[in-house]
C-alpha cells in the first residue's frame, strides 16, 4: 500500500473512531421517518394473521466478503422484522445464496426465537440455501417462486442484486405480497426504487437497527453517520475552495 | 448490572481479533515505528484471514446439507404442491449431478446445457418486469422523486435511440450522465461507504454488538 493512502485511511478511521467514542447518548434521538422502517414492524403482525410467512432474502451476501459488514446489518434486519412474527404459528424464512451465510442466518432466526422464550418453534429447516449461479439469477428464480410456493404473506429482500431483483419483486406483484428492498449495487436500487413497495435507498439499511429496535447505542449509530456525513461535505468543500485558489493564483 | 459471561466472552474475542486484523491490514511498510511495531500483527493478521477462508470452503458442506435437509423436508410436508414438485425437481437434479459427477466427470451436460439455457431465459425476462416495472411507477401516486425518476430514464432511453436528428443532442444527454446521475451515483456510493467504515468500527470496538446479546 502507498504510504499517502495508508496514512489517508489511518486518518479516516482515526476520525471515525473519535466521532464514534464521543457520540454516546443514553436516551434515543427522533430519527427521520422512512417508510420502509414504517411498514418493517406491521409486516410480522400481517403474517401471523394470515398465517402465512415472512420472507427475508439475504442474497449475494456473506460475512468473509466484501460485504462482511452488510451481512451484519442485513442480519440485525431480519432479526427485528422477525422477532415479532416467532410468537406466531408460521416461521419466517430466510433465504441466502452464500453458504458462508447459513451459519449467520441459522444464528439470527434461533436468536429471535430464544429473545421470546419460543425455542420449541425454531426450525432450521426455515433457513435456506439456494445457490446463486452464474449470474445470480438461479437465486432470483428459486425466490420468485416463493411468493406462490410458500403463500408468502411479505417479502423482505436486502443483499447485492442487479437487475435480477425484478424478477423477485415481480412475482411479488403477481401474489399481491408487499415488498421492502434493498441492494449495494446502483442498478439494483434503482430497480428497487421502481418496483418494490418500499425501498432503501444508499445507506438507509446501516440504520436499521436504530429505527426497528429504538435502542440507544443503535441510535448513536445513525447519529456518529450523520456528523461523519457533515465532517465528509466540510472536508469536500475545503479542498474545493484551496483548489480554487490555487487555479486563480496560478 | 448483571452481565452474561458469553456476552464478555464473544465481545473480546470479536474486539482483540478485529483490532488485530485492522492494524495489521492497515499499516504496511514506510510508516517508521509504527511500522515496526506492525511487523509482529501481520502475521497474525495473515493467520486469521487464512482462517477465515478455510472457514468459508468449509461452509459450502453445511450449504450443501442444508439443500438437502431442507428440501426433503419440504418435499414431505411442503405447504403446497407446487412447492412440493419444485423440491422433488431439485432434489433430483441433484441426485442426476451427483451420479453424472461419479461416472463421467468431464460432462457438463446439467450445467453447461440446462442450467445456462434456464439462466439465459430468466435473464430475458428481466426485461419484461423491468417494463412492467416503470408502469407500475406511472400506476403510483405521483411525486416529484418518482417524476425526476421517469424523467431521467426517459432520457437515458431516448439517448440510447440511434437517430441522426439526436445527434446534435448527445454532448447534453453525455453532461446529464456524467454530471448530475454521476454525482448522485457518488454521493450514494459515499455514504454506503461511510456507513460500512462507522458500523465496522463500531462492532470491532465492541459498541455494537450484532453477534447476539
Amino acid at each position: 500500500m502507498a504510504t499517502e493512502l495508508q496514512v489517508l485511511a489511518l486518518l479516516v478511521v482515526l476520525v471515525a473512531f473519535v466521532v464514534t467514542l464521543l457520540v454516546r447518548r443514553r436516551r434515543p434521538t427522533p430519527l427521520r421517518p422512512i417508510d420502509a422502517y414504517k411498514v418493517a414492524p406491521t409486516l410480522a403482525a400481517a403474517s401471523i394473521e394470515a398465517g402465512q410467512p415472512l420472507h427475508i432474502g439475504l442474497g449475494g451476501i456473506g460475512p468473509g466478503e466484501n460485504d462482511t459488514v452488510l451481512a451484519l446489518v442485513a442480519a440485525e434486519v431480519a432479526y427485528y422484522t422477525s422477532l415479532p412474527a416467532t410468537v406466531g404459528d408460521v416461521s419466517p424464512i430466510y433465504t441466502t445464496s452464500q453458504t458462508e451465510m447459513i451459519p449467520l442466518a441459522v444464528d439470527t432466526l434461533q436468536r429471535a426465537y430464544n429473545a421470546r422464550h419460543m425455542l420449541e418453534g425454531y426450525h432450521p429447516v426455515n433457513v435456506r440455501w439456494y445457490p446463486s449461479g452464474q449470474r445470480a439469477l438461479a437465486y432470483a428464480g428459486a425466490v420468485s417462486t416463493l411468493p406462490g410456493d410458500d403463500r408468502l404473506a411479505s417479502n423482505v429482500l436486502i443483499g447485492r442484486f442487479g437487475p435480477e431483483l425484478a424478477l423477485m419483486l415481480d412475482a411479488s406483484e403477481r401474489y399481491n405480497v408487499p415488498s421492502i428492498a434493498y441492494s449495494t449495487e446502483l442498478t439494483g436500487q434503482a430497480v428497487a426504487y421502481a418496483l418494490a413497495d418500499h425501498a432503501l435507498i444508499g445507506d438507509e439499511v446501516y440504520n436499521a437497527g436504530a429505527y426497528l429496535s429504538g435502542r440507544a447505542n443503535l441510535t448513536n449509530r445513525s447519529l456518529t453517520l450523520d456528523l461523519l456525513r457533515w465532517v465528509l461535505v466540510f472536508v469536500m468543500f475545503v479542498l474545493f475552495l484551496i483548489n480554487l485558489i490555487q487555479q486563480a493564483g496560478g | 448490572m448483571r452481565v452474561r459471561s458469553g456476552v464478555v466472552l464473544y465481545a473480546t474475542i470479536v474486539i482483540a481479533t478485529g483490532l488485530l486484523t485492522l492494524v495489521g491490514l492497515l499499516v504496511g511498510d514506510g510508516l517508521g515505528l509504527l511500522s515496526q511495531l506492525a511487523e509482529p500483527v501481520r502475521g497474525v493478521t495473515a493467520l486469521l484471514v487464512r482462517l477465515v477462508v478455510l472457514v468459508v470452503a468449509f461452509t459450502l458442506l453445511i450449504g450443501v446439507f442444508n439443500l438437502f435437509y431442507v428440501h426433503v423436508t419440504r418435499l414431505v410436508r411442503g405447504r403446497s404442491l407446487s412447492a412440493r414438485l419444485t423440491s422433488m425437481v431439485l432434489l433430483l437434479s441433484f441426485v442426476l449431478a451427483l451420479v453424472l459427477w461419479v461416472y463421467t466427470p468431464e460432462s457438463r451436460v446439467l450445467l453447461q446445457e440446462t442450467q445456462v439455457a434456464i439462466e439465459s431465459s430468466l435473464a430475458a425476462l428481466i426485461c419484461f418486469a423491468l417494463v412492467f416495472g416503470a408502469l407500475r411507477v406511472l400506476r403510483r401516486r405521483l411525486t416529484w422523486p418518482l417524476l425526476l425518476f421517469l424523467l431521467g430514464m426517459l432520457v437515458v432511453l431516448v439517448a440510447a435511440l440511434p437517430l441522426p436528428a439526436l445527434a446534435p443532442l448527445s454532448p447534453i444527454f453525455d453532461w446529464l450522465v456524467t454530471v448530475p446521475v454521476g454525482a448522485g451515483a457518488r454521493g450514494i456510493l459515499l455514504g454506503i461507504a461511510l456507513a460500512t467504515l462507522v458500523v465496522g468500527l463500531r462492532v470491532v470496538i465492541g459498541q455494537d454488538r450484532t453477534y447476539g446479546d
